[in-house]
């Protein structure tokens, strides 16, 4: 990789890719697979689930390349894509099955109750796992806003956008996602 | 008086507000509304309790994604790749079945029989009936001119078939013949060049072979002088042992 192409921008990389040169498409790979893989993983909650989530995510890109006009932001669009294969998986998850990590939570490894007697590392990855069990049971409209606004820093005009719904709606699901959180990590009220 | 929480509307504005994208006029009725509703106030609290710990969710590992990425061919190259990778017999079948098609287009008639063979072509002037509009081969007189039986005609697209692959056969041939040709010529020009970079080295090989026989050679003679001049020389020999 040329030193050069690291300045390019999204848009010239596609059209790279779009004139016949695919390995210019691995540029965008390793400039967004960071975000993609932490958004599935908030949104799945489950590692291996995440991984393909996100190998998916830029396969469809790649196939679809010809079909992104660049009237939007590429992040947009490839966020997009991600939040489709996400919830394609969560609709297709059998009801009542749980991943290997939530059965170790559920037998044996529960997370703590009492936080304030741990470390302050092992509480911050108890208070993880507590936030992620609470993201979890969110309804999955509420926890893509609340993921997109909170880890990714994205104004609700850029999440209204991604989601192709009104900013309102967008300060809604926030705000009745917040209301739920709160509730669900109530029990962590004297901790942070 | 505080506002009970029924009566706030500032669900929106309040959202607004702690993610720093409220309006100046948004902001300062946010503030007004927080001096007098308890309720939002604590909500606010709450909700910025709940940011802290959502924070607490960091995600340091890093998967390795891997986009096997194709090349984008043209329809046209993809037509290509297929016409390379069909087999002959198929490439025959199908020059055949165009002919066939194209001919049964043109409105032509093939006939085989005892009575020889005989084609009509009615391109394009269809209402003519039975004459024959463009042409007519009777390859033999006698007999009537039957229309061809499936077997007949399963031997000739067979026969056709046949022939192609000779001629594919054949063309194969004459490129197995160039490449050789081409192959045994750029073999003599290396062994050619070869042989010559050996001439080469055998060159200056047999140079070094010299030029450290002289050296050996001016070692000894050094050596020998050396021995010569530092040995004592014996009675008798010459006149200075003989003086002493």
């Amino acid at each position: 990789m040329a030193r050069g192409d690291l300045e390019l921008s999204d848009t010239q990389i596609i059209e790279r890719t779009l004139d016949g040169e695919p390995e210019a498409f691995s540029l965008l790979v390793r400039r967004w697979e960071r975000q993609i893989y932490c958004l599935t993983l908030r949104m799945l909650g489950r590692d291996e689930e995440a991984k393909d989530a996100t190998q998916e995510t830029f396969l469809s890109a790649y196939r679809n390349l010809s079909k992104f006009r660049g009237e939007a932001k590429f992040s947009s669009w490839i966020y997009r894509i991600a939040l489709n294969v996400c919830n394609t998986k969560l609709r297709s998850r059998p009801k009542g099955t749980i991943s290997l990590d939530e059965q170790r939570e559920a037998t044996g490894f529960e997370l703590a109750a009492d936080l304030e007697d741990l470390s302050e590392g092992i509480q911050q990855e108890q208070v993880a796992g507590h936030v992620r069990r609470a993201l979890s049971g969110l309804p999955s409209e509420m926890r893509q806003v609340i993921i997109m606004k909170e880890y990714d820093g994205l104004k609700f005009s850029e999440i209204a956008g991604i989601l192709g719904i009104p900013i309102s709606t967008v300060k809604t699901r926030m705000y009745t996602g917040l209301i739920e959180l709160r509730k669900r990590l109530e029990h962590l009220r004297e901790i942070v | 008086m505080s506002n009970t929480k029924k009566n706030c509307d500032m669900h929106e504005a309040l959202v607004s507000y702690i993610y720093n994208e409220a309006t100046p006029e948004e902001g300062r009725s946010v503030e007004a509304h927080l001096t007098e509703c308890a309720s939002c106030k604590n909500e606010l609290s709450a909700f910025q309790h709940v940011r802290g710990l959502l924070q607490q969710w960091q995600i340091d590992e890093m998967p390795v994604v891997r986009v096997v990425t194709e090349p984008r061919r043209s329809a046209l190259s993809l037509l290509k790749e297929l016409f390379t990778l069909t087999p002959i017999w198929v490439k025959a079948l199908g020059a055949v079945t165009m002919t066939m098609l194209v001919l049964a287009v043109m409105g032509t008639e093939v006939s085989i029989g005892s009575g020889g063979f005989s084609a009509r072509v009615d391109l394009l002037d269809r209402g003519r009936g039975t004459q024959p509009a463009v042409a007519q081969v009777d390859t033999n007189a006698p007999g009537p001119s039957n229309p061809a039986s499936l077997d007949q005609i399963r031997a000739l697209v067979n026969s056709m078939i046949l022939d192609s692959e000779r001629q594919q056969r054949d063309d194969i041939k004459i490129q197995l013949v160039g490449l050789e040709s081409q192959l045994s010529s750029m073999r003599s020009a290396e062994l050619g060049k070869l042989a010559q970079r050996i001439q080469e080295h055998q060159a200056r090989l047999k140079t070094i072979e010299r030029d450290i026989d002289r050296r050996e050679g001016l070692d000894l003679t050094d050596i020998l002088f050396s021995e010569v001049t530092n040995k004592p020389a014996p009675a008798g020999i010459g006149g200075q042992g003989g003086s002493e």
